[in-house]
């Protein structure tokens, strides 16, 4: 009896140190919004680096939406609890400055001896996350940019042969496809995104000054005094004659609408791709947004989410979180990612295998955003929009198109009263902050 | 003739038995509503590091916008017509199920159905049968009635919608009072007066209607309440208050500001100015249409 007692100890005690000497992979708190159909992708990326090495353990945890996260994250901060990685929309990226808890990604991964050739990324993508000293905050994560989507069969029945390359071809395109049975000729998801923000960066216009809150907090909206209202006006004489039906704010309402076949162009995400390839039941094709005839149009404005690194936790635990960074930036993972999500791959060398492999032959709508973010150089104006209170100001703006798609208000009357707002939120961003 | 009922003899243990249910309602009810009237008076960042007093700087940013006052508008037109289409339906469902000889209880679930589904589920599902270019509801009114129904520009159509998606789940929520009150009348009074001659209108205003008003009134309380506070969600599944502005009311507005656009401030002022309202409303409420109301003694 004793002796069995004895035995049984000396096993406890033996499993015991044995769980010590092989210490557990410290664990690593990855929060991220549900990206939907796309969570497999993410769920993969994660597993490839925890199986990849034994020292880490990236656990992930997706949080609901965009908002969700960042309100998770909050909380947790108020809490000290906060993760490791975080997830943030790339217009909260003023927001996310507030908390004084950012270990800016080129600084961690600086400490922790990765030499990383930044040339070899997308300037484009990577200047939306940088300070205006060229600094990288986050590493992007879920990029994408606006393009044009239309259906190839409707484009046959109307006897259209390529995709419309101006706004004025635009216009003209869907009257046609109306005339041959399409009750709607073009809709919009995120019509804010496209028709203020990327209007604006492709025509190389500014949004708000201090090229749009880059250089300061106290940056003022401008758009309602360039050709902004202009393009407003003219999708208000499409919106009167059917050309242009709005289908709901965000991106969520537009993308069935498409597929259904009831509107047979769209300006949407690029990272729609796969919701596309699940819901449409006929030939889509994909072409850079079109722009003002005789304009040389500069890259467009990317949008999406990036990955935080947050302060506040051990030291050898930032070693995992910038093995784990430099994991996710290897060609072979910013390919398959890219391919899986639709998303846009953050390196040139990711780039150039997934051309290599021969795939935008077989898929080439999944190349139009590329291409489109790397047009033309780059200036102050096509950089990123840095403005705090983001989601307030987007709010009041979309509400003001509205009442211009709904006629009640003309082009130039709704974008200065979403100016007047606009301005309102931001100056209410900078007593936030205590100014 | 109310009768109160007195402690004064026990009470150590009338404070003992309430103890669990104030600490609750402490912790849960009191403490943040002491912190949103303290945030209401401050200017903050989302994360709490910076906090400013700036007195009554929030009200006033508030009360000088015009989108604050078209808010108060349309939380009028939208509370009365979600609590007095919810009380209404709520009532002619009792009123007929209660009439009905078989399948009472078939009757009686379908309509507590709706009640147990979630509320953004069920804006969802709203959005999609409504939604102009896609809904199933909305291609029915094109192609028969000829309806032109379009709730993402249309500001009329846009309110009758959310009205129609927020009343659908209270009917059921009515429906359970209304019959179990119903159910309570002795049916002695209505036979009597069937016996006098008075035909089922006649029973039903003189006799029904007195004799239901206390769970009438009770669920009038409830509704405006339930209109006030608790429908945010569907408002931000189905229009996110526009278009335009059109369905932004006052609980949207709160909701938006505060978690997100992450004002803390400007959205806590907003709450304390909505909770005045709704205080004095049911204080109106109590003084003046409790009066009609006839317990029994």
């Amino acid at each position: 009896m004793r002796n069995r007692l004895l035995g049984a100890f000396a096993g406890m005690l033996a499993a015991f140190t044995a769980s010590v000497a092989s210490a557990a992979p410290l664990e690593i708190q990855f929060w991220h919004p549900s990206l939907g159909p796309l969570d497999d992708a993410l769920k993969q990326q994660v597993a490839s680096f925890n199986d990849s090495q034994t020292a880490y353990k990236i656990v992930s945890s997706g949080r609901g939406t965009y908002d969700e996260t960042f309100n998770a994250a909050i909380a947790g901060f108020r809490a000290n609890k906060h993760p490791h990685l975080l997830v943030v929309i790339g217009q909260g990226t003023q927001s996310m400055l507030l908390s004084g808890s950012v270990y800016p990604v080129q600084d961690l991964l600086t400490a922790e001896g990765h030499k990383v050739d930044w040339n070899g990324y997308l300037q484009p993508v990577l200047n939306y996350y940088r300070t205006k000293e060229g600094k990288l905050l986050s590493l992007p994560f879920s990029v994408s940019t606006p393009i044009l989507w239309y259906n190839k069969d409707a484009f046959a029945k109307a006897g259209l042969t390529r995709a419309p390359v101006t706004l004025d071809e635009l216009g003209e395109y869907a009257g046609k496809l109306r005339a041959a049975g399409y009750e709607c000729g073009y809709t919009s998801g995120w019509q804010q995104w496209v028709h203020v923000d990327n209007y604006s960066v492709i025509h190389d216009l500014p949004i708000a000054t201090k090229y749009n809150g880059l250089d300061g907090l106290d940056a003022t909206f401008v758009y309602n005094k360039t050709a902004v209202v202009k393009n407003m006006a003219r999708l208000q004489s499409w919106a009167a004659d059917g050309r242009y039906v709005y289908s709901g704010r965000q991106g969520s309402s537009a993308t069935p609408a498409f597929t259904s076949g009831r509107c047979a162009m769209m300006t949407h995400s690029s990272a729609v791709f796969s919701s596309l390839q699940a819901g449409a039941k006929f030939a889509f094709g994909a072409a850079p947004l079109p722009y003002e005839a005789g304009a040389t149009p500069r890259n467009s404005l990317i949008g999406g989410g990036s990955l935080w690194v947050l302060k506040g936790h051990k030291p050898e635990e930032y070693k995992g979180v910038a093995a784990f960074l430099a994991h996710l930036s290897s060609p072979d993972q910013q390919a398959k990612w890219h391919k899986d999500t639709g998303y846009v791959p953050l390196t040139t060398a990711a780039y150039e295998k997934v051309k290599a492999e021969g795939y935008y032959e077989k898929n080439p709508q999944q190349e139009v955003a590329i291409k489109q973010i790397q047009r033309g150089t780059p200036t102050l104006n096509t950089m990123t929009v840095r403005l705090g209170n983001a989601n307030q100001y987007v709010a009041a703006l979309e509400e003001e198109m509205e009442a211009v798609w709904a006629n009640k208000k003309t082009a130039q009357e709704a974008m200065d009263d979403a100016v007047r707002r606009g301005n309102e939120i931001l100056r209410r961003f900078e007593r936030q902050r205590g100014n | 003739m109310i009768k109160r009922v007195n402690f004064a003899k026990h009470k150590p243990l009338a404070f003992l038995l309430l103890a669990p249910q104030m600490l609750i309602l402490t912790m849960f009810v009191f403490w943040p509503a002491a912190q949103a009237l303290v945030q209401a008076f401050m200017v903050s960042d989302p994360f709490g590091v910076r906090s400013t007093f700036v007195w009554f700087d929030n009200f006033k940013e508030i009360l000088s916008s015009p989108e604050y006052f078209n808010s108060i508008y349309r939380t009028a037109i939208f509370s009365t017509g979600t609590t007095v289409s919810a009380v209404f339906f709520g009532l002619l469902f009792a009123v007929l199920v209660d009439r009905v000889a078989r399948g009472k209880t078939a009757y009686k679930l379908l309509v507590i159905w709706p009640y147990a589904v979630a509320p953004v589920v069920a804006g969802v599902l709203w959005l999609f049968l409504f939604h102009p270019l896609y809904g199933a509801i909305a291609f029915m009114l094109k192609q028969g009635f000829n309806v032109a129904w379009n709730p993402l520009l249309d500001g009329g159509d846009a309110m009758l919608l959310v009205i129609v998606a927020a009343s659908w789940k209270q009917v059921s929520y009515n429906f359970v009072f209304f019959l179990a009150a119903l159910q309570g009348i002795p049916r002695s009074l209505i036979e009597a007066a069937a016996i006098d001659g008075a035909g089922p209108v006649r029973r039903f205003v003189s006799i029904v209607l007195p004799l239901i008003s206390p769970t009438t009134f009770f669920l009038l309380v409830i509704n405006i309440v339930y209109a006030f506070f608790d429908t945010f969600g569907i408002i931000h599944a189905l229009t996110q208050g526009g278009p335009g502005g059109a369905t932004d009311i006052l609980v949207y507005k709160v909701y938006a500001d505060g978690f997100l656009g992450l004002d803390l401030g400007l959205s806590s002022a907003q709450s304390v100015i909505l909770m005045i309202v709704v205080i004095g409303l049911t204080v109106v409420q109590f003084r003046y249409l409790e009066r009609r109301v006839k317990y029994a003694d």
